[in-house]
């Protein structure tokens, strides 16, 4: 639980985001000189999207599976729905307030007359009217095989969900027994994990030809949204996190001054790590110490939270994606945006632990909305600050969730712990 | 073993026999038996049904049960050797048919004239071929039927669990089922092909019956070809590896002789693979540890017969009905050829299935299989021998001159098993 432990994980992550960084950089000035020649090896980019891509969508289907087959009887019942009630309701409020932030503050307008827009192959049968009945229908899938085969996310995960529930009611009715079906999820799972984070190895080449072959085809001034954009994407997540705070100091009369002070540490892990699973013993250490939450709600929502929640990686999905959209000079209207908030939250559910995970993310959420993959390169750069602007939220939300948990129990939060009148006894 | 080859052998000569009377009825019968057809094509949706899942698990578990030991030194050497030399041989397949032109000379038959190949006018790039062997899903890749694309795909997943398996004293849940996956589907394929005579009989007497006798001719070119091809790749063999370990070429070829009589009678490079492990090491005197690393190694790794058999056979086709490959679809064909050799079926019938891989993969009709089911002995025969003999000669290339006992290749000293 010390901050020496976590040295390792955090010198890897920060080498590898240094190489994108690089590469990003070294591909956009590769690009400037180059020009048109270099969209020749724009197809090496695409064969390392295509291997990250390849084993995403059983991927995303396994780990759902196992997050949600893994709960058991107790997680399922009180405390536990009580915080998965609390991760659901404000993963889709994050996903919400990214899609309007960008629909506001419009990111990644002011190009719709440049090369990029005339030449995008979007099609636009994706934005045809459609009623509310119709995107609703369009969750779930008659056929599951030919919805993972179509690369409908959204219909595989109401069947990730569903089969996962079907699993951990199984596990607790057969108690003691081995679910060879669960067992061999996880297990692909986390395989699968291994080959994407074998891909990302070669992230950086991948990356430089990706932006070297558009910044040549396009222009420099491809890069211009992506300052706006990370103002809006840290803009969102800071006002989230203000509304967070406010929320749960009113509904546990707190002070927030306190409060700040006391996830001060997680936030700064945080960002240093730009890992919740690297930040999470920290976090459930300052949960119980500093800020008092009861023990047992601690130990079960925080890492119940852990994949279940992830409210900065909502926001950034939406953020993203209505911004490579407003590059492309598409425009959404009414029900799009309702799609846009349930799959950027749906997403969220599946994030890969992985350095570039943000770009494995993208790599989900672009071809869902028939936006052209290349663009994905032009955020691949933005790894790092993403990255630490999305883990603050992912941790610091788990907390706050606890915190709901917890004011509606007995002695939920102690609070001679959280002004610092006692130490929590152990 | 001698039951199990004469078996093989009687299921062999049902083959041979029910084409020859499809072949008969067909004449006899004319137009009339294109009505049974339709047996022949539930055979071989019966075959190629589980084929996916059966090549992606195949190459899942032998890629993922290879340990750290054979991913280093020698094994890693053997690799590259298995994997070098079938795609020599696939591009020698490739030249011979491109050259000699087995299918040639039947364009203006019915056979071209009732082919309904729709031919794709895209231009392909090199990028466009070297990024079609990777798939953006690979439920959809395994959904459209592209090998290549869920090949790349296995091999990945194979890595990994290999990985895996080391760092988790070789246990890994996922690797038991592919394992046993792989398993029942064979079996399940091994079981379709005791009907294979029935099948045959019905799409050979109907498409001899629909488009005459002359679709044969080129069988008889086809099969020279593609012995021609497997002696070239033999005598490349023998050069090289007496070359490089120094020794005598003839007392070579007399020490491989019984293996290859064995994979002759058997077809199957399984039951041939103890034998040839045997004479490794008793007569040719390779070492030990690389005999017994990569003789089984390659059986599933390394198919050279395999190579030339899908190149020769795919070009054959292409020339029957009169397409024609250029460029970067020529390299896609040797591409393709090499890489479903490394995903080879062990069982009576081998080279049919691997037909029923490759014709889809090229856009060409499934209905010409029909045309060189009959020949499932001879290519059979020919796939094999070089298929193990391949094998061993990748061990002796590795082996090199130190890791061959030249006094047991001499004769002068009998071979001990190390106590």
């Amino acid at each position: 639980m010390t901050t020496e432990s976590v040295n390792p994980p955090k010198r890897f992550t920060y080498n590898a985001t240094l190489a994108i960084v690089v590469a990003m950089v070294a591909g956009y000035f590769a690009g400037v000189i180059g020009g048109e020649g270099l969209s020749q090896i724009q197809f090496i980019g695409d064969i390392f999207f295509r291997l990250v891509q390849m084993g995403i969508v059983p991927f995303v289907m396994c780990t759902i599976i196992e997050a949600v087959g893994g709960l058991t009887a107790r997680d399922l019942s009180g405390i536990g729905v009580k915080g998965i009630a609390w991760f659901a309701g404000s993963s889709i409020l994050a996903g919400a307030c990214g899609v309007a932030a960008a629909t506001i503050f419009q990111p990644g307008a002011g190009l719709a007359d440049a090369a990029l827009v005339q030449e995008a192959t979007y099609d636009a049968s994706g934005a045809t009217a459609v009623t509310v009945q119709e995107t609703l229908t369009n969750f779930f899938s008659s056929n599951i095989v030919s919805s993972m085969g179509a690369g409908a996310m959204v219909p595989c995960i109401v069947f990730s969900i569903a089969l996962g529930l079907a699993i951990s009611w199984w596990r607790s009715t057969h108690e003691g027994e081995p679910c060879p079906v669960f067992n061999f999820i996880a297990q692909l799972g986390e395989l699968l994990l291994v080959v994407i984070r074998g891909v990302m190895t070669i992230a950086p080449i991948g990356i430089f030809c990706y932006v070297s072959s558009m910044v040549g085809q396009l222009g420099p001034e491809v890069l211009i949204p992506l300052l706006r954009y990370l103002l809006v994407l840290g803009g969102t997540v800071f006002a989230f996190l203000v509304l967070w705070i406010i929320v749960v100091c009113v509904r546990c009369s707190l002070s927030p001054i306190v409060l700040i002070r006391h996830i001060w540490r997680m936030s700064f892990m945080a960002i240093a790590t730009i890992s919740s699973a690297v930040t999470l013993p920290v976090e459930m250490d300052d949960a119980k110490n500093k800020i008092g939450v009861r023990e047992d709600i601690a130990d079960l929502v925080l890492p119940l939270g852990m994949p279940l929640n992830s409210n900065g990686a909502s926001i950034h999905l939406a953020v993203t994606a209505i911004t490579i959209a407003q590059i492309y000079g598409m425009t959404f209207g009414g029900l799009d945006f309702v799609f846009l908030t349930v799959i950027s939250t749906l997403l969220s559910l599946a994030n890969a632990v992985a350095p570039g995970a943000d770009i494995v993310s993208l790599t989900m959420i672009v071809p869902q909305l028939g936006l052209p993959l290349s663009s994905i390169g032009i955020f691949a750069g933005l790894t790092y600050p993403v990255g630490a602007i999305r883990t603050i939220l992912n941790v610091d939300s788990d907390v706050f969730c606890a915190m709901m948990v917890a004011s509606g129990e007995k002695d939920g939060i102690d609070r001679d712990v959280f002004y610092g009148k006692k130490a929590l006894e152990k | 073993m001698v039951a199990e080859g004469k078996k093989k052998i009687s299921v062999t000569t049902w083959i041979v026999l029910s084409m020859v009377a499809g072949v008969a009825a067909g004449v006899i019968g004319g137009e009339v038996m294109a009505n049974i057809q339709f047996v022949g094509d539930i055979f071989f949706r019966l075959v190629q049904m589980g084929i996916i899942p059966f090549v992606m698990c195949t190459i899942i578990t032998s890629v993922g049960g290879l340990s750290p030991q054979a991913l280093s030194g020698f094994g890693l050497k053997g690799i590259v050797i298995f994997l070098i030399s079938s795609f020599i041989a696939a591009g020698i397949g490739l030249g011979l048919a491109l050259v000699l032109q087995p299918g040639a000379g039947l364009e203006n038959t019915a056979l071209v004239q009732n082919a309904a190949y729709e031919s794709e006018a895209t231009a392909v790039t090199f990028q466009d071929t070297l990024l079609s062997f990777f798939g953006s899903n690979i439920i959809a890749s395994m959904g459209s039927g592209s090998m290549i694309q869920c090949i790349v795909f296995a091999i990945a997943l194979g890595l990994v669990i290999s990985f895996w398996r080391n760092t988790h004293d070789g246990e890994c849940l996922v690797y038991d089922v592919c394992k046993q996956l792989a398993d029942l589907l064979l079996n399940i394929i091994r079981g379709v092909m005791t009907i294979a005579p029935i099948g045959i009989f019905c799409y050979v007497s109907s498409m001899v019956g629909s488009l005459g006798a002359e679709v044969l001719i080129p069988l008889v070119k086809y099969l020279g070809v593609m012995a021609l091809a497997t002696l070239i790749m033999f005598v490349i063999y023998f050069i090289v590896t007496s070359v490089r370990c120094r020794l005598n070429p003839f007392s070579l070829l007399k020490k491989m002789w019984p293996m290859s009589a064995l994979a002759l009678g058997t077809i199957s490079s399984a039951v041939t693979l103890p034998t040839a492990m045997e004479d490794t090491k008793n007569k040719i005197g390779c070492d030990k540890a690389v005999a017994d690393l990569l003789l089984p190694l390659g059986m599933p790794l390394n198919s050279n017969g395999a190579a030339i058999h899908l190149a020769v056979t795919a070009i054959t086709i292409a020339q029957i009905y009169g397409i024609t490959f250029a460029g970067g679809q020529l390299f896609y064909v040797w591409m393709i050829a090499f890489l479903l050799s490394l995903a080879n079926a062990v069982s009576p019938g081998a080279s049919l299935v691997s037909l029923t891989m490759i014709v889809p993969s090229l856009n060409l009709p499934l209905a010409s299989i029909g045309i060189f089911a009959g020949l499932e002995y001879p290519t059979g025969a020919i796939r094999t021998i070089l298929n193990v003999d391949g094998d061993v000669f990748a061990a002796l290339l590795v082996a090199g001159e130190k890791g061959v006992d030249h006094e047991i290749f001499d004769g002068k000293k009998e071979y001990q098993e190390a106590a």
